[in-house]
């Protein structure tokens, strides 16, 4: 096991383990955190599998760990690495299974007061409207070839059958639709676990959260989002559901081989890569695409359904029931980007592992309302205890291929959650506190306790306070839709 | 006189996802205690009623023996999601150690509370010990 003894502090809320520490090592480990945050990450196996992760061919630069880190499977949660394009790698197991799992944010003109009186309409509309739990399909039964249409065009799919509204594809990553998306490279498995499942949110973490718009702190970026302090905001978390899940499946078995082909030899088995040059790393590119393109499709479509229950349940009682998209970003995902490394703008494929791309101001690929602010990182916290909005920074740029932290991070395992609370007393509990929770089931709901994960402000306090990111806005949960 | 099968799983905390430890006097009662365990991290509440067991028949391959096992529970995920199956006996047929061919009997499931994203190959050895074979097996959920 790594120690705190093994790390050497670069700079304040940042860092390393050097390459010295591990012969395989090709490119150091650098960690942002706090002290108090640094003794949480050392209890469990994050830094193992982030040294395991350095060991991967063609890393450029660093390998990055945010302060939400947590172990995973191969590759810990909360990782960031980069490759050099073409002759680096990609690594399935590096992005994850649920490809483009990621964060929609909301805005609306809703006070909380207004509100107030339908919250449990509200909260009760959203879980009707809204697909969610274990093995639940969805309002849509798509052929094979819509499912292909909606693999190669993402929400411009959406767009064109009436599920979203231009601004909504404006202000997502990408325009919600990654191009070089090739449903050939993709299995007929996948394709059919697909059919019945966009518009749904699935269970685990995944949420739909009612929140309250509690605090500004930069002005400029929230009207740049249209938040406005004490109006209600809505957050989507979910990814590819089960395509996405069978994508990485069927690329992970068939890299097994592959590794052996180019001759890489890895501490991990869930690490396995091919060149990105190759033609067994062309084809995962190309289907770890299609499964983005599936998770922009599916959050825009559960927006769609969100914005119909808030219609049923707020029309001809308030003023403006309407949601304006703030963003949408992923944070499970393979990127081609470009990126100042040893002072050379090179091209590399930015693996991110539980971690959310944080471009800062000036960035090409932002969209213009964000050009001069930066992009909008969303960073939900544990269930009832508070989600951040943050904005990307140049500092990012430079020390995390722009990136940021991706939520508060696990502590605790599921089953010692549910040892430690009962999921009707944390519901009960909730609700007390004023949060109208709509829960599938109550042991899922008490193994997402927030006992089970890190502070979020903490979290949030170090990435800001090591620069990568800057805090823009505090959200305060008012109704929780689980699966 | 019949001596007691050792065979058995039981699951290991991990922060995040979940940890089974698996072992089998041999590598089929290894492979039904796999099947096994993962139907019990599913917390399957209720069963179809009205309906017998379903009989699935498939093959599978691997890189090695890892690999099929990954393989072998894979295929079981599938059928868990597309047709609600679980598994309630397994029969299997071993050709050398990377293919092998799945006699299943299942039952539908109307009701259960954990999603499985995907079986992985993180650290994943089957050992041999003295009494027979082991290892660990990491789900993503």
């Amino acid at each position: 096991m790594v120690s705190i003894r093994d790390l050497k502090q670069i700079r304040p809320f940042e860092w390393e383990i050097p390459l010295s520490y591990r012969s395989d090592m090709r490119v150091p480990v650098r960690i942002i955190a706090s002290e108090e945050l640094l003794k949480d990450v050392t209890r469990d196996k994050s830094l193992p599998q982030a040294v395991n992760a350095s060991t991967l061919p063609g890393l450029v630069g660093q390998v990055v760990v945010m302060p939400d880190m947590h172990q995973g499977y191969g590759f810990p949660i909360g990782g960031v690495a980069a490759t050099r394009y073409p002759d680096g790698v990609i690594s399935p197991g590096a992005i994850g299974y649920d490809i483009n799992c990621g964060v929609r944010l909301l805005s609306s003109r809703l006070s909380h007061q207004e509100v107030q009186p339908y919250l449990a309409d509200l909260a009760s509309a959203l879980n009707q409207y809204c697909p969610s739990g274990v093995g639940q399909g969805g309002h849509l039964q798509l052929s094979i070839k819509e499912v292909e249409e909606v693999l190669r065009d993402g929400s411009s799919w959406a767009l064109r059958e009436g599920y979203a509204q231009q601004e909504d594809l404006d202000r997502t990553e990408e325009s919600g639709r990654i191009s070089g998306a090739d449903p050939s490279e993709v299995s007929h498995r996948a394709k059919s676990r697909g059919r019945d499942q966009v518009g749904t949110l699935g269970s685990g973490n995944h949420f739909i959260e009612v929140d309250l718009v509690e605090k500004i702190f930069d002005q400029r970026a929230a009207d740049a989002m249209g938040l406005r302090e004490g109006d209600i905001a809505l957050q989507i978390h979910c990814g590819s559901r089960g395509f996405g899940h069978q994508v990485c499946t069927d690329y992970v078995k068939s890299f097994q081989s592959a590794v052996n082909r180019y001759g890489i030899e890895l501490p991990d088995r869930e690490l396995v890569c091919a060149p990105l040059d190759s033609p067994e790393g062309k084809s995962y590119l190309a289907a770890m695409r299609c499964a983005a393109n599936y998770a922009f499709a599916n959050r825009q479509v559960l927006t769609h359904f969100a914005r119909r229950a808030f219609e049923s349940a707020l029309a001809g009682k308030v003023q403006d029931w309407h949601l304006h998209q703030v963003y949408d970003v992923a944070h499970n995902m393979g990127k081609i980007e470009t990126h100042l490394v040893d002072g050379q703008q090179i091209k590399v494929c930015v693996h991110r592992k539980g971690a959310t791309r944080a471009f800062g101001p000036g960035a090409e690929d932002l969209p213009a309302v964000y050009k001069e602010i930066g992009q909008p990182v969303l960073v939900p916290g544990s269930m009832g205890t508070a989600s951040w909005v943050l904005v990307g920074t140049e500092e990012s740029m430079h020390r995390s291929f722009g990136s940021s932290c991706h939520g508060a991070g696990r502590t605790m395992s599921r089953t010692q959650a549910k040892k430690t609370v009962w999921g009707e007393d944390l519901r009960d509990e909730l609700e007390r506190s004023g949060i109208a929770v709509r829960a599938g089931s109550m042991a899922g709901l008490a193994e997402e306790a927030p006992v089970a994960y890190k502070d979020v402000h903490a979290v949030v306090d170090a990435v800001t306070d090591a620069g990568i990111a800057k805090k823009v806005a505090l959200l305060k949960p008012l109704g929780v839709i689980k699966g | 006189m019949t001596l007691k099968t050792w065979a058995g799983f039981e699951e290991i905390d991990h922060t995040a996802d979940l940890e089974l430890k698996i072992w089998g006097e041999d590598i089929a009662l290894l492979f039904e205690q796999a099947a096994l365990g993962m139907k019990d991290l599913l917390q399957v509440e209720a069963v179809s009623p009205q309906e017998g067991s379903i009989v699935k028949n498939f093959s599978v391959e691997g890189i090695d023996i890892e690999g099929l096992l990954v393989s072998f529970l894979s295929e079981l995920l599938y059928y868990l999601e597309t047709e609600n199956l679980v598994v309630q006996e397994v029969n299997l047929h071993f050709e050398e150690k990377k293919s092998l061919d799945a006699r299943i009997r299942c039952q539908r499931v109307s009701s259960y509370l954990r999603e499985i994203k995907a079986v992985t190959y993180h650290n994943l050895e089957i050992r041999k010990t003295e009494q027979g074979w082991t290892a660990n097996l990491v789900f993503d959920i």
